[in-house]
């Protein structure tokens, strides 16, 4: 977690607001019922600062990416790039405000075109925009720790880490304010892992940007992040402070996420309680009545199944800086 | 052979194992000399980074390498019998019924197209020729049961798709402990899962190891689980073994400067907000080993020390720590380590070197 | 990450044995091996076989004598290499035989090679459309493709030339819209799979419209395989051709084609067979050629390269 506040947020890079993405599923027999991928989702990413989001796989992760992206079309909800929501705006200016907001993928194999040289593959939204020259993917290059001659080559003589550095050489290309970064590490070796989150601290010194890093391994999202977002089932579950949500978890479910992943250290492995959870994530075509978490939840009572709790204490609606990094949590356990 | 006897002898030796892959120049080492013992009970982890060979390792222990590449020197003794000098037919006795491998991936190690509950009756009737239909149908289904699948008798008629891979993973643990394999070698068998699913798939995996007396060999490249899981750590780089000891050994005094660096980037509590721990450089590809130590060009250590680009380490027994410093039931096991400066002066070379 | 090494093998190690990461040596590249790039007999003979078609049809032109159309009812049926002024004979008008089957080659190869593109482009351009945007678009060109395969091309060509009268064009037309089918199956499941790859994405985030990405990424990979189908389309189109040309629809005479010859020459398969024989003789040596030299692709698969190249783990 980190303590260093990052400069004074009056505009957030990233606003999402009470967003929504539905997709229609097939249901048994001729039944049609409606997939909530991302149920009401609401975060906020303030220049310079990275916002970690964690949640395992199916949580709705991916399709909240795809709907800032412009990917997903979502089906309620807003996303607003420097306080503009981006619904109202004609399709080139969106486009040109999307810019501000680009995108560092998971799988450093599949995200670069093996037919293309590194060069080539930076210089392409650069081309796409008209504003490529050269000297700026050397840059960009340079900027990632590579060197102007290994552009020449193409992926395939990559490395893991060094295409990870290719992904966020090209996503630095178009001068964003906000980088999504999804399982940028994941992929890579744990000492190549270190790399990247390193270059990344310095990018984000460097040049201010901001992160939005989506995660499913705490430790690297701990080392990373200024504030932390906990997904469950298309809902933000908690969120709040990196150093309050790590040493001092609310919701059930963050708890047992924390105390599932392993610790590398025996001594504290052989002593330290797991809260271990019992079954698998629900379907998400049919989710259980009130709190998603209840089925798996070890402290779940009668009452989780009748309300869905929404994420508490209140933050009132005045922009006010204090406020937006308080510790919330959806639970009626810890908020009755 | 009484039990006190028994243990005593290792249940898998490895000794001197070199595999070779048959490349544009001539053939390329991808494990070179590699020595381990595994002994009944224990779980012994192999770790190391992609391309360290760990993986290569334990397929040729299992007779399941790849195409083109294959074991070009050393021994691997199951019980005393070197599994690679045993005739196909008598490897395929072994393989699937005293050894049993779980993979990463359960969903490519399942076939799609075939119930899991059919899947399963083949690995089981495979080394138990006597059952009928319905008897094989119950074992299956006491399988299931045993690695935690609720309603298996409804489950065991599903395709692999319509299972998660939580509960494909156990599927797959339950096929692997069919025959109660004396070894069971896991190979990255939780990468692929979430966190909490990963936490419920080790502790099935634990629970139907000791109901089975099997030994384990854990390959992993994730520190935090050698350090819940297992007794003994191998750790491997560049196709060697460079450092092996008990694991509060490994993890509180590691001997050997890759195992040091490897143990720093791990990221935490104490690293958060700051920068990470990170090894210089990368591992040399096999086909351009360094001559002498293959981490000598990415090791503080090794700086102006002539020795370690001209003679390669052999791994070497480590004097062994006090007695008393570890827990009851932990066996400290000898620790060995592949470095010319071995020892905890080491590791201590090499976070000095990345702090100036 | 780690090497997922299972037995099936879908990675050979001795390609991705290492990871090596910035400042050190960058991985040397090994680029996995193509099987049958090399220069195999059968690729040698099959280019000697379609480069002698080709000299044909190049060069003959070029030669003093070339003079498919003139009559010399003197010098009628003369037989190969008897007559100096006719190198491979006369036809049953005294017209240059060798003058008559280098035109020929140039008409049937010109018409094949027409047919080929305009497939080629209907195909690819289809099932990359229907492949990358799906949903309706994608079932519609299924389904086309479907009616496609259960038309009867050559009483559907009859029935055209029989109303506009037969014609180059309109076997060049009628060929073309029937044998797209293969070209736009491939590159329907290739961009289908490139669709979501994360490097087709990452354009879509940075501004490029769909128009970008296809033509900078799905087009460039699908192009391959195009090439390769249409390398082996080529003798088969050859075939229906002459079939079609040997049944008097298509170029009409005195313009020469294989097909045309082979029935003009039928008749006089006792006296002088070589007016059958030497047509016959250059559509065999096309149509194996083309065999043997696109066997070199058809061992890479059209699977694509680049599919292959895709990490499994």
């Amino acid at each position: 977690m980190r303590t260093d506040t990052p400069a004074a947020p009056f505009l957030d890079v990233l606003t999402v607001q009470d967003l929504a993405v539905e997709f229609p599923v097939r249901g048994p027999l001729f039944s049609r019922t409606t997939l909530k991928a991302v149920n009401g989702v609401s975060l906020h990413v303030a220049p310079g600062e990275t916002l970690g989001l964690v949640g395992e796989s199916g949580c709705g992760k991916s399709t909240l990416v795809r709907a800032i992206l412009g990917l997903n079309k979502p089906s309620s909800g807003a996303v607003a790039v420097g306080g503009r929501n981006l619904a109202g705006l004609l399709n080139g200016r969106r486009r040109q405000e999307r810019a501000r907001i680009q995108m560092v993928f998971q799988d450093p194999y599949s995200s670069l075109d093996p037919r293309l040289t590194v060069h080539e593959i930076i210089a392409e939204p650069l081309r796409i925009n008209g504003q490529y020259t050269a000297a700026a993917v050397t840059a960009l290059l340079e900027q990632v720790g590579l060197t102007a001659a290994m552009g020449q080559r193409k992926p395939g003589e990559f490395s893991g880490g060094q295409r990870q550095r290719v992904g966020i050489a090209r996503a630095l290309a178009l001068k964003p304010e906000l980088l999504i970064l999804d399982e940028p590490v994941s992929a890579l070796d744990v000492s190549v892992q270190a790399q990247v989150i390193n270059l990344l601290q310095d990018l984000q010194a460097e040049l201010g940007l901001a992160y939005l890093f989506i995660a499913h391994d705490l430790s690297v999202v701990r080392q990373i992040s200024h504030r932390v977002a906990v997904m469950y089932m298309g809902r933000i579950v908690e969120t709040g402070p990196a150093a309050d949500v790590f040493t001092n978890p609310q919701h059930p479910y963050t708890k047992a996420l924390m105390s599932a992943a392993p610790v590398a250290d025996p001594d504290k492995a052989a002593s330290r309680q797991r809260v271990v959870l019992t079954g698998d994530l629900p379907d998400a075509a049919n989710l259980p009545s009130g709190c998603a978490f209840r089925t798996r939840c070890p402290q779940a009572e009668a009452s989780c199944a009748a309300v869905v709790p929404s994420l508490l204490p209140p933050v009132p609606t005045q922009v006010d800086f204090p406020v937006v990094s308080a510790h919330q949590s959806a639970c009626l356990l810890v908020h009755p | 052979m009484s039990p006190a006897a028994e243990s005593r002898i290792p249940l898998l030796q490895v000794q001197d194992l070199a595999i070779e892959a048959t490349g544009d120049a001539g053939p390329v080492r991808l494990v070179d000399g590699v020595s381990f013992e595994v002994h009944q009970d224990e779980v012994f982890a192999l770790v190391g980074e992609s391309g360290s060979g760990k993986s290569l390792t334990v397929l040729a222990i299992m007779d399941l390498l790849p195409p083109g590449v294959r074991v070009s020197a050393g021994r691997i003794l199951f019980r005393g019998r070197d599994l690679t000098k045993l005739p196909e037919r008598d490897l395929r006795r072994i393989r699937g019924k005293d050894l049993a491998m779980v993979f990463q991936d359960p969903m490519s190690a399942l076939n799609p197209l075939q119930r899991v509950g059919r899947q399963l009756a083949e690995a089981v009737k495979l080394h138990a020729t006597g059952l009928n239909r319905k008897q094989t149908a119950e074992k299956v289904h006491r399988l299931l049961a045993a690695v935690g699948v609720p309603d298996p008798a409804g489950r065991a008629a599903a395709y692999p798709h319509q299972w998660s891979g939580g509960m494909r993973q156990r599927a797959m643990i339950a096929m692997a402990m069919a025959h109660d394999p004396a070894l069971l070698i896991a190979d990255e068998p939780t990468t692929a899962l979430d966190v909490t699913v990963q936490a419920q798939v080790m502790d099935v995996l634990a629970a139907a190891r000791s109901r089975a007396g099997s030994a384990m060999i854990l390959i992993t490249h994730d520190l935090g689980l050698v350090a819940e899981a297992a007794d003994r750590v191998a750790v491997m780089y560049s196709g060697k073994v460079v450092e092996t000891a008990g694991v509060r050994d490994l993890f509180h005094r590691p001997a050997h400067p890759y195992t040091v660096g490897l143990l720093a980037s791990v990221l935490g509590e104490g690293t958060a907000g700051g920068r990470a721990f990170t090894i210089p450089g990368s591992p040399p590809a096999a086909a351009d080993r360094p001559a002498g130590c293959a981490f000598a060009p990415r090791c503080h250590a090794s700086l102006d020390q002539g020795t370690c680009t001209t003679t390669a380490p052999l791994l070497e027994l480590l004097p062994t720590p006090p007695a008393g410093a570890h827990g009851p039931g932990h066996p400290a096991g000898p620790r060995a380590a592949a470095c010319h400066f071995a020892g905890d002066n080491a590791g201590q070379l090499l976070l000095k070197g990345q702090q100036a | 990450m780690t090497q997922q090494l299972l037995p099936a093998g879908t990675q050979v190690p001795a390609t991705a044995p290492t990871d090596p990461d910035i400042q050190g040596t960058p991985a040397t590249p090994t680029p996995a091996k193509r099987k049958g790039r090399g220069t195999s007999p059968a690729f040698v003979i099959g280019s000697a076989m379609l480069g002698l078609v080709l000299l044909l049809a190049a060069v003959v032109p070029l030669l003093p004598g070339f003079d498919p159309f003139g009559q010399d009812l003197s010098a009628a049926m003369r037989a190969p290499f008897t007559d100096p002024d006719h190198l491979l004979g006369t036809d049953s008008l005294g017209r240059d035989l060798l003058s008559r089957l280098s035109l020929a080659s140039a008409v049937t190869l010109g018409i094949a090679f027409a047919v080929v593109i305009l497939n080629a482009v209907i195909g690819t351009t289809l099932g990359m459309a229907a492949g990358y945007f799906g949903g309706r678009l994608d079932s519609a060109v299924t389904t086309l493709a479907d009616v496609n395969l259960a038309m009867p091309v050559v009483l559907l060509l009859i029935a055209v030339a029989a109303v506009t009268g037969p014609s180059a064009t309109v076997t060049i037309v009628t060929l073309g819209l029937t044998y797209w089918v293969g070209y736009a199956r491939v590159s329907r499941n290739l961009a289908r799979s490139l669709r979501h790859r994360d490097f087709v994405l990452a354009p879509l985030t940075q501004g490029g419209g769909h128009g970008w990405v296809i033509r900078r990424h799905i087009l460039p990979n699908v192009f391959s395989q195009t090439l390769i189908i249409g390398a082996t389309d080529i003798a088969t189109i050859v075939l229906i051709e002459s079939s079609l040309e040997y049944l008097g629809l298509g170029v009409q005479p005195p313009v020469p084609s294989w097909g045309s010859m082979i029935f003009e020459g039928q008749k006089y398969l006792g006296s002088n067979p070589w007016l059958a024989i030497l047509p016959g003789l250059a559509m065999f040596l096309t149509v194996a050629g083309a065999q043997f030299v696109s066997q070199r692709f058809t061992a890479e698969g059209t699977t694509g390269a680049l599919l292959r190249k895709g990490r499994t783990a």
